[in-house]
């Protein structure tokens, strides 16, 4: 019962992002397909965020160093490409299928070494590692000078090319970026009820135990923090062609922040509540200012996260289910 | 089977295993007896590979066991139950044992298999269950049951293992008198084919079911031998009456 | 050379005293009541302009010191009541986002009553001025001052720990909480004279970088992350571990970025060394802690919990 409930609910809001476009085009408001794409590519981050703070227990708060990976990657590639030299030998390319592809593996790359080293702590030690490793990127990423430093990098040739698809075509680039969220999000509903999704749940009640039956606990760990690496690297990628600008803010510490908020707000341990939690978070920051706006409060709608913060603090206080739990839990 | 020799762990001053040598042999249930603080427990946790001893040497089947780390003990036949019970209480009865059931058979990380779709894991891990007297219980949440029935999950969980050396760390202790008896008798039908230590203060338990009990005295083996001679020795008489409230308990769990 | 190298040091120092002075209360927090507190950074910056504000009044930079404190123990006495009390029982993930919204808050809060510019404030008159040290090196007054300052309230903390009633029940309750508990302290009571005092240090930290740098919002942000990095070298709840950790912290920091780019364009072509470098050198203490943590994963002095 549950479960249709579920999918019904999943199959309503797919078909509302497939159909969105046309919605836009007819009301004449295309350029909110951007916003939307937006959205969704931040939808995957937090999805893949809640793999290891929802699913596995593990609270990571350097997740946006993976976006900034992905992102550079491609951008750094894009890069060269304009300019016509290498990079380390290698050439530049605005190919997605190379760009791509090499965003996630090299996400994974990183991933697997702030693994293994953060994995080896537990509790508040392991938020605060993962929390200077986001650091590091980042200010590696501002020391970067050639490729803008603290101001970043423009694509100056556009999106990545792919053959018989037009990135630069905003209703095209929403598609594939939705196709992207699609596949990800089916791949996490199935892993998540793996026997493997079974181990990682595991981790979360009672991590000390799994040792005495035989589960190497570390490898299972590592295993989920470079998947959710990739997810992250994939929504870097993204999120690179569709701003076309790539600076080091992507791995900010408050990003890796942000995407925890929306975890939480959605509702956590669940894969429809961070991405109905990305949506109010990134609706409120385009909307809460106008809402605030029209209501006369013109001073908090400048500053409307002078009220964001406080109905965080409630949130994280009185209603942990989060969006998840508002609409789910109450048909039983 | 297991030889343990000249086993010493200690934490700052307090010698919790002081230059412990016993031997387990195949087939055989070897209770471990003492008073609180006797440092059975921390016996126990190093033989699971959850702490590391100072020095000495523990062999299993002939092979270093210190070599091997905590997590593939129980693939090699060595598992333990915990005094305080340990299981994932967000998971149902039945999941709980699925989880133990994948991990023996190298699948815990296995993205493919879906966890409720693997039929005869699961009828396996009922199999288990009925065996342990919790049949009924298979789909509640385990942190749903009462004390004494997670008690029986514990076991349950270790019998998944398959093991050949079984470690129980007090199993009855919380259960009622009925799931005590249950658990009992289990133990004795399991005797043929697992060898098994075993912590316990209930004496009956004990003295119905060991083959040889060693008795543990701040963290010295002071006794080991068969059933009727612990019973007459003398100084296991003297460290079960003597003034052991007096002193100060260094219970590790 | 030397020169170069001895004023460095102090410089390390010196950010290691500041670095001391937030780190403090943050360990002492979490030691005590497990509570992560991401907005302790926040108080550094109150602290901060505070003394801007109070300065513009009176004129004063010791009047305006010494109003500026009992101010950020209002703020922090405000948000312990009404928001970290409730966060005790909860686990990390509530603390750090629910202290992640209050950073949003205060942030923005301060933005709305002293906008975005940047304010400056100018190093008192008795304090400005160099003095010779060793004979060797002139160093700005002020910083030495500092310096002191930092010293000082280590040697406070040190005898405050060791020596007191409040003390002795400190380090009870961070070995043993439950302990403590039953012999009837008050501990609620004591939670809230922790924060406070806590949040005091970092105040005042904030107010003494007032003629530093410049008093904007988010100044306290980076230099918290900073101090994770020193109380998680140190070994979280551990004083000695968070004295030891912020002056590491703050030589090597301080000493890489004065040294490494000289060091590299010894051995690499200066194109690359100068993008390497700058990296490099703001990267050395999140290297340094990574080493840390993969030879003592709970850091130099962990405390012990029973």
């Amino acid at each position: 019962m549950k479960y249709t409930h579920h999918t019904r609910f999943l199959i309503g809001c797919l078909l509302a992002l497939i159909l969105l476009p046309w919605l836009f085009h007819a009301t004449d408001s295309s350029y909110l397909v951007s916003t939307f794409t937006r959205l969704i590519i931040f939808a995957i981050a937090a999805v893949s965020l809640d793999l290891l703070i929802g699913y596995t227990g593990l609270v990571s708060f350097g997740h946006a160093a993976f976006l900034g990976v992905g992102a550079y990657t491609v951008g750094i590639l894009s890069f060269h490409a304009y300019e016509e030299t290498t990079f380390l030998g290698l050439p530049g390319t605005l190919s997605g299928l190379t760009a791509i592809p090499l965003a996630v593996l090299l996400s994974a790359l990183v991933a697997l070494i702030i693994g293994a080293l953060s994995l080896r702590t537990k509790g508040v030690y392991f938020i605060m590692i993962t929390l200077s490793f986001g650091q590091m990127l980042f200010f590696l990423f501002v020391s970067l000078e050639q490729y803008g430093g603290d101001d970043g990098m423009m694509m100056f040739d556009g999106r990545n090319t792919l053959p018989g698809l037009d990135l630069n075509d905003r209703v095209e680039f929403y598609y594939f970026c939705l196709t992207w969220f699609t596949l990800f999000f089916l791949f996490c509903t199935r892993l998540v009820r793996s026997k493997f999704g079974r181990t990682l749940a595991a981790i979360r009640q009672n991590e000390d135990r799994l040792s005495s039956i035989g589960i190497n606990e570390y490898w299972a760990k590592l295993q989920i923090f470079v998947i959710a690496g990739i997810g992250a690297g994939l929504a870097g990628a993204l999120s690179a062609n569709h701003t076309e600008f790539i600076s080091p803010d992507i791995t900010h510490w408050t990003r890796s922040g942000d995407l925890m908020i929306v975890v939480i707000l959605g509702g956590m341990g669940t894969l429809i509540g961070p991405v109905l939690g990305t949506f109010l978070f990134l609706l409120l920051e385009e909307f809460l200012p106008l809402i605030l706006h029209s209501f006369g409060f013109d001073l908090l709608s400048e500053h409307w996260r002078f009220v964001f913060g406080p109905i965080l603090i409630l949130v994280v206080l009185y209603a942990k289910s989060g969006l998840y739990g508002m609409i789910f839990r109450k048909g039983g | 089977m297991l030889k343990i020799q000249n086993l010493c762990k200690s934490f700052g001053a307090i010698k919790a295993t002081d230059n412990v040598s016993l031997s387990i042999d195949q087939g055989t249930i070897h209770a471990l007896i003492g008073p609180n603080g006797a440092g059975k427990t921390t016996l126990i946790s190093q033989l699971s590979g959850y702490m590391q001893p100072n020095s000495g040497t523990i062999t299993f089947n002939g092979f270093d066991l210190l070599t091997l780390p905590a997590h593939k003990r129980p693939h090699a036949g060595l598992v333990r139950s915990f005094q305080i019970t340990s299981v994932f209480p967000e998971l149902t009865v039945l999941d709980n044992i699925c989880l133990v059931l994948q991990s023996m058979c190298g699948q815990a990380q296995s993205i493919f298999r879906m966890a409720k779709a693997d039929l005869s894991e699961r009828n396996e891990a009922q199999e288990i269950l009925n065996r342990v007297g919790l049949g009924d219980k298979a789909n509640s949440l385990t942190g749903n049951l009462s004390h004494g029935q997670k008690r029986q999950v514990e076991i349950a969980m270790a019998l998944a293992t398959k093991p050949k050396l079984l470690l129980l760390d007090e199993p009855m202790a919380g259960m009622g008198a009925e799931e005590s008896r249950q658990i009992m008798t289990l133990l004795n039908t399991l005797r043929t084919s697992v060898t098994m230590l075993l912590v316990e203060h209930d004496m009956d338990v004990v003295f119905k079911l060991a083959d040889k009990i060693s008795v543990l005295v701040y963290g010295r083996v002071v006794a080991s031998d068969t059933p009727e001679n612990i019973r007459k020795n003398q100084d296991v008489q003297e460290a079960y009456l003597g003034g052991n409230e007096l002193n100060p308990k260094v219970k590790r769990c | 050379m030397a020169q170069l190298y001895f004023e460095q040091l102090l410089n390390g120092i010196q950010l290691g005293m500041f670095l001391f002075l937030v780190s403090a209360g943050l360990t002492l927090i979490f030691g005590f009541m497990n509570v992560i507190n991401l907005a302790h950074g926040s108080l550094f910056m109150i602290g901060a302009y505070a003394i801007a504000l109070f300065h513009g009044v009176t004129n004063s930079f010791l009047l305006a010191l010494i109003l500026s404190l009992p101010l950020v123990a209002l703020c922090a006495w405000i948000i312990e009541v009404v928001i970290i009390s409730r966060l005790y029982t909860r686990d990390h993930l509530d603390q750090v986002l629910a202290t992640f919204a209050l950073i949003l808050f205060i942030n923005e809060g301060t933005t709305i009553l002293f906008g975005r510019t940047p304010m400056f404030l100018d190093v008192p008159p008795l304090l400005s001025g160099t003095i010779s040290l060793f004979g060797v090196v002139s160093y700005p007054l002020y910083r030495v001052a500092i310096i002191g300052a930092g010293l000082a309230v280590a040697i406070f903390l040190w005898i405050i720990i060791a020596k007191t009633r409040l003390g002795m029940q400190i380090r009870a309750g961070t070995t043993n909480r439950e302990t403590v508990e039953q012999l009837g302290v008050n501990i609620s009571k004591l939670n809230t004279i922790i924060f406070v005092v806590g949040a005091m240090f970092a105040g005042f930290a904030g107010a003494l970088a007032g003629p530093l740098t410049s008093v904007e919002v988010g100044m306290g942000e980076n230099l918290l992350i900073l101090c994770f990095v020193c109380i998680v070298i140190g070994g979280i709840g551990s004083i000695r571990g968070a004295l030891l950790g912020a002056i590491i912290v703050g030589v090597v920091d301080t000493m890489g970025r004065a040294f490494v780019p000289d060091l590299l364009v010894k051995f690499l072509d200066p194109t690359y060394a100068s993008g390497i470098s700058a990296g490099l050198s703001s990267m050395s203490i999140y290297l340094l802690m990574v080493v840390v943590l993969v030879v003592k994963p709970t850091g130099l002095f962990p405390i012990i919990r029973s």
